[in-house]
């Protein structure tokens, strides 16, 4: 009832503030849970957990970026940069989830009712999925990033384009570099609200600092966080480079008249 | 002369980069010292720590088992305590799921539990040791502000340092469980309030932009309290780490303010600075137009915001949902069975960003008025 009412609201001020793009945006999103409750299944059905998350974490993008704002070339830089930086972000989820054990359940979550009654022997590797859960979570705020700065050095090259790539790579890095902060932010914020009855616990169940520092449940909620920011530092450059060369190549061969949004 | 021009240019440059490098390398090293003594703070502890040693690995389940099991022979050598120096063998059992059980390797820091005998030798492994990491990413954090942001690092750690005060302040109060409702009202002020002056000073924007947040705050919380009083009464008892308390439906609440608080900053900052931004730059400026480029900008900014809460608070718990469809749920089961909590909090954030909007807008040019009736007029 609740996520009915809240999902027609949300709809009808989506429609009202954006018109056709944000329609248009509302579809993506009813997309992309159809492509997460595929992607469950599919980990369920205990298939290789990390080409899972690569290849629908490539087509989330398919339908974030393409279905959302268009093929053209600031989706198509951000697409390429965006899937190498998801693999970088795999090698590290996987060191480090699998060195410090941080799937499965904090030593919090084990206190909750549910778990008693689940059978958790279920032939998935729960540092997988947990490392698997940091990447597809940080997806959103990688996205968001890349097409700021590719956005931001479109416009400079469609006002200047005589500009050497340097300069481009520079206008994009700036871009990045600001909104950096608020992004960073916005995670923050979001895991916090989500983490916030750990804190409670904490506080409840007094635990010093030694305890916080080492519990399992406090690095599970920093690591999503880590992760995602790991994730928005490193698209910059990349973004900002990729998208220079493309701009660079496409007016080498004096096509740029056609690079028009194709929306 | 031409060319002692050029090669100063050159040296600019070059010393330049060389400060550079130098700072990197600083930070670098201060950051590695700092974790470098966290790792070996073995005598900080009471509980035994061990470093281990050697690790032997046996399958013990059956071909017919759905998953591995496995049993572990540790050796382990003990770190602090009167114990230090000794070599015990411990062994661990766990499984392919280590959803409950770890399967530890070589050369990991693990805190022992003597259970109660105090016998060293009749220990078992409790967890990782995972301090030294905790503090590797807050010094890696601020060492990095610091190189990226310079003057403004300052600023923005007092604004992290003042967000954690405030918070553990409101915590104490939250788990004494008094007055929730006041609290969760005050602390989004102070949140709010201290993140954008701290980051972004004092100026006209920065006014419009906690004014926008407030607004948008209030206008959410008030439609969704108008939703939950119509609707049949969720099952909080499944919302995690909840176990115990007594006002569950309050705290869940709050949590879901507080996570959608940066979204909507983020919103109602970049809204804010373009309108400052425009009504300082054209020469003229009408209504019509500020709407349009709001429009522009609103187009281009809530589609990806909205992904960015979507993929941040949903795909968080794709482990839990896993575990429960391995346990024979559908996922319609799951949503009308506790896991509905992250999609109506994905929900609450879009439709604060949404709002951030609209409300950003009118703030913003209520904050410019001045600003904006000189631009007009000189048409």
């Amino acid at each position: 009832m609740i996520i009915l009412a809240l999902s027609i609201i949300l709809f009808l001020l989506m429609s009202a503030i954006a018109d056709e793009r944000g329609i248009r945006a509302f579809f993506a999103i009813i997309g992309n849970i159809v492509l997460l409750v595929i992607s469950l299944y599919l980990f369920a059905g205990r298939y290789n957990i990390y080409v899972i998350t690569f290849v629908c974490g490539i087509l989330f993008l398919v339908i974030t970026l393409f279905a959302q704002n268009g093929v053209n070339v600031k989706t198509i830089s951000s697409m390429i940069s965006i899937a190498a930086v998801m693999l970088i972000l795999v090698v590290i989820g996987y060191i480090v989830v699998n060195r410090y054990a941080l799937g499965g359940f904090g030593e919090l979550y084990t206190f909750d009712e549910d778990i008693a009654f689940l059978k958790n022997r279920i032939g998935v590797n729960a540092n997988d999925l947990f490392t698997s859960a940091c990447i597809l979570g940080g997806i959103g705020a990688i996205c968001d990033t890349a097409l700021s700065v590719a956005t931001v050095e479109y416009e400079v090259f469609n006002n200047n384009k005589d500009l050497p790539i340097a300069k481009l790579i520079e206008a994009g890095n700036n871009v990045g570099k600001d909104i950096l902060g608020t992004t960073i932010n916005t995670l923050l914020f979001a895991q916090f609200g989500d983490s916030f009855c750990i804190w409670i616990l904490f506080i409840r169940r007094k635990y010093d600092i030694e305890g916080i520092l080492n519990s399992k449940s406090f690095m599970q909620a920093m690591l999503m966080v880590v992760i995602s920011s790991i994730g928005c530092l490193a698209i910059i450059p990349l973004t900002s480079v990729v998208m220079a060369n493309i701009l660079n190549f496409v007016k080498k061969s004096n096509k740029y008249g056609n690079l028009e949004q194709k929306n | 002369m031409f060319v002692n021009e050029e090669t100063k240019k050159d040296t600019t440059q070059d010393l330049k980069k060389k400060q550079n490098l130098i700072k990197i390398i600083v930070l670098a090293v201060m950051v590695l010292a700092v974790t470098f003594v966290a790792k070996n703070d073995y005598g900080m502890y009471k509980t035994p720590i061990g470093r281990v040693i050697s690790c032997e690995e046996k399958v013990t389940s059956g071909k017919k088992d759905i998953e591995k099991a496995y049993v572990q022979t540790l050796k382990i050598k003990i770190k602090n305590t009167s114990n230090k120096g000794k070599v015990i063998t411990v062994k661990n059992k766990y499984t392919q799921s280590r959803f409950q059980t770890t399967g530890y390797s070589k050369g990991q820091d693990v805190f022992l539990n003597t259970s109660g005998s105090g016998d060293i030798s009749k220990a078992s492994v409790q967890k990782v040791k995972l301090d030294y990491i905790t503090i590797f990413l807050i010094a890696l954090f601020i060492a990095f502000t610091i190189y990226v942001a310079k003057r403004q690092t300052i600023l923005i750690l007092l604004s992290v340092g003042l967000n954690i005060v405030v918070f553990t302040i409101g915590l104490n109060g939250y788990a004494a469980g008094k007055n929730l409702i006041h609290l969760t009202a005050i602390l989004t002020l102070v949140f709010i309030f201290a993140t954008v002056i701290l980051l972004f000073g004092f100026s006209r924007k920065s006014i419009g932009t906690i004014f926008s947040s407030i607004g948008t705050v209030a206008i959410v919380a008030l439609i969704y309290a108008i939703i939950v009083y119509f609707s049949p009464e969720l099952n909080y008892e499944y919302v995690p780490y909840t176990i115990g308390f007594e006002n569950i439906e309050v705290l869940y609440d709050t949590g879901l303010l507080f996570g959608i608080l940066g979204a909507v900053m983020d919103v109602a900052i970049t809204i804010n600075a373009a309108v400052c931004e425009l009504i300082r730059v054209s020469t003229t400026l009408t209504m019509k137009k500020l709407i349009n480029s709001i429009q522009e900008i609103a187009y281009d900014i809530m589609g990806t915001m909205i992904n960015v809460v979507f993929f941040t608070f949903i795909c968080g718990e794709i482990p839990v949902y896993v575990l429960k469809m391995l346990n024979g749920y559908s996922f319609i089961e799951i949503m009308k069975n506790g896991e509905e909590f992250e999609i109506i909090r994905f929900l609450v954030g879009a439709l604060g960003i949404v709002l951030a909007i609209p409300v950003s807008g009118v703030i913003a040019v209520l904050v410019n008025h001045k600003g904006f009736k000189a631009k007009k007029e000189d048409k």
